[in-house]
């Protein structure tokens, strides 16, 4: 199984000298086992992607975790979609379809962002996917998509947004690009402009929703090989913005302990965040990670990472 | 005095990376200052971001007039992460079009929906914002006067031919010696609108237009400009000077900096002055 990251950052793309090493393009995962490619939310990273793919006629499968537009600004103008030959399943949890065919692939090219290539000439097909609250006890969908099998799981973000477990042949990368952690508010969609009262008492049935939810994100990702997780704010910056919807490196190792999982890897790197800063937190938190036996990296751009 | 300042010069989308690191990989958005600071946004892609930052850092209390030329995410993208937009008591004028049953406000408001967006409505920026959209008439800001044109106008149409949604719209700001035109994307796919915008650019000290790409056959029909028409237009108009942006994303440095050389070739001996806008980029005139 082979990993490459094309876009690490969250929430916007920050192009620039300070961004040069991790790379500043929105989420973009590729994921390749054997003759099967999946690539995982098409962030401004889908774009340096295709421009490597096309335009060679094949298949490919994009995984969308949800559809904040760091996760799908760079789907219009990704190049494989301008050639005839060229098939696309995008998986879509199920309440995004039709919000993202208008997106996209509006045919008047006007509204939002649609591509800007008129009607792309690939072939494109949509599956949806359901992805039940945890609280239901019912597992996220499961299914897949050539060597690789997909297991899914809900997470703590407004807008809702989806983790994924990737596997083959005993090896597998987990997905969680875009999750508070699972001690705080918010879950669903509800928008926390102001951050809550810091003595606001969660209701029991909330407690209960978010310990079954970050259970579910336990057990999904048990034994990975890899995590990559939310670290977008660190914990010093965490108290201003506990309403953003995103974790720290502090909470990802916790998950990644409680997981057991081989190694960490730190993804959503806020804006803000210089290469300096970033390699620095890498290395305080590779050591902390260290004495659990988790190895740890800050996701980078281009970088390549073989199971 | 205008002042000129690049925040971001590429269309479609932003292009991180070191091969963009000279001009910048940041979608569309350019300032423009008067002596007494009055402030206009060209357009609000993620160069906004940075932009917001300097604000934050240097004025206390902020005010914008945002002019927006096409109502592409492409030059609306930043407008959740400029940071004073979450200040109480800033306060923005946007000008820029949107469908007619959304109008301008509904459509960046569709563009924020909870779906896409973790901000869910303009609602939560908490300084004050007030969405127009742009007409025949001139509209005042600090010592600017602004013609907001509709790029796709042709001969013969009437005078109050409605502005329609999703078609690129040009500003012109000039103070009553100087003046400058912002017009990064037109529509003339069949050269009818020609003359008139050759009209509405005359004798502009500058004109910052689109070199989307070099102007080879192939590349119409996406609704960008190319290099080879935005010097035409600038010695037709007789610009004093054309500030080329609103780059091709597969464009790196090198191949705008040729893209710049061949601009130059083509005004030949002429007075046109041409530069590439880069990240920073400070024109004063
Ligand atoms: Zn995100
Ligand atoms: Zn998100």
């Amino acid at each position: 199984m082979q990993i490459i990251c094309w876009g690490v950052r969250g929430s916007v793309p920050v192009p620039g000298p300070a961004t040069c090493r991790y790379g500043g393009n929105t989420p973009c995962v590729e994921v390749c086992a054997g003759d099967t490619r999946v690539i995982v939310d098409a962030g401004t990273g889908i774009f340096p992607l295709g421009r490597r793919l096309a335009p060679n006629p094949a298949h490919y499968d994009l995984l969308l975790s949800h559809l904040h537009w760091d996760h799908i600004q760079g789907l219009p103008f990704f190049a494989p979609l301008r050639h005839a030959g060229v098939s696309l399943t995008i998986h879509v949890p199920v309440g995004c379809l039709s919000l993202l065919r208008e997106l996209v692939f509006n045919a008047n090219c006007h509204r939002y962002l649609a591509a800007p290539f008129g009607r792309p000439a690939a072939d494109i097909q949509f599956e949806t996917f359901a992805c039940p609250a945890p609280e239901n006890r019912v597992p996220g969908a499961r299914w897949s998509i050539g060597e690789i099998e997909i297991g899914t799981v809900n997470l703590n973000h407004p807008g809702h947004s989806v983790g994924f477990r990737l596997s083959t042949a005993g090896r597998s990368v987990v997905y969680y690009s875009d999750t508070a952690p699972f001690d705080e508010i918010l879950f669903g969609s509800e928008y926390l402009g102001q951050a809550p009262h810091k003595d606001t008492k969660l209701a029991g049935a909330e407690r209960e929703r978010l310990a079954a939810m970050r259970q579910a994100a336990i057990d999904l990702a048990a034994g990975a090989d890899l995590l990559i997780f939310d670290s977008h704010l660190t914990r010093q910056e965490y108290p201003q913005f506990p309403h953003y919807g995103h974790s720290t490196p502090d909470h990802a190792l916790e998950m990644a302990i409680a997981a057991q999982v081989r190694e960490l890897v730190l993804f959503h790197h806020a804006p803000a965040r210089s290469d300096t800063e970033l390699a620095k937190l890498e290395e305080q938190y590779r050591s902390m990670a260290g004495a659990h036996g988790v190895a740890l990296r800050a996701a980078r751009e281009g970088e390549r990472i073989n199971l | 005095m205008i002042q000129v300042r690049f925040w971001g010069v590429r269309g479609d989308i932003a292009v991180p990376g070191p091969e963009t690191i000279h001009y910048g990989g940041n979608t569309l958005c350019t300032t423009v200052t008067d002596v007494q600071d009055a402030l206009c946004i060209l357009d609000a892609g993620t160069g906004l971001t940075a932009l917001g930052r300097e604000r934050m850092a240097t004025v206390g209390r902020d005010q914008a007039l945002f002019l927006v030329s096409h109502s592409h995410w492409t030059h609306t993208q930043g407008i959740g992460f400029y940071a004073p937009f979450f200040v109480r008591g800033n306060t923005y004028a946007f000008y820029g079009l949107g469908t007619d049953e959304l109008g301008f406000r509904g459509f960046l408001e569709a563009q924020l929906a909870p779906a896409l967006s973790p901000l869910h409505t303009l609602n939560h920026l908490v300084a004050e914002l007030a969405f127009h959209e742009p007409t025949g008439e001139p509209l005042a800001w600090g010592s600017m006067t602004i013609h907001p044109y509709p790029t796709w106008r042709g001969p013969g149409a009437p005078a109050d031919e409605t502005w329609q949604c999703g078609r690129p719209v040009a500003y012109r700001l000039s103070q009553p010696d100087r003046s400058l035109v912002y017009l990064p994307r037109m529509e003339d796919p069949a050269g009818q609108c020609w003359e008139r915008l050759v009209a509405f650019c005359r004798n502009a000290d500058v004109l910052i237009h689109g070199a989307y790409h070099d102007g080879a056959s192939g590349q119409d029909g996406t609704g960008h400009t190319s290099a080879r028409s935005a010097v035409r237009l600038a010695q037709q108009a007789g610009v004093r000077q054309l500030v080329l942006t609103c780059y091709n994303p597969l464009h790196d440095d090198e191949a705008i900096d040729q893209m710049v050389d061949m601009c130059r070739a083509l005004a030949g001996n002429s007075p046109l002055q041409i530069t590439g806008a880069w990240e920073g980029l400070v024109l004063t005139f």
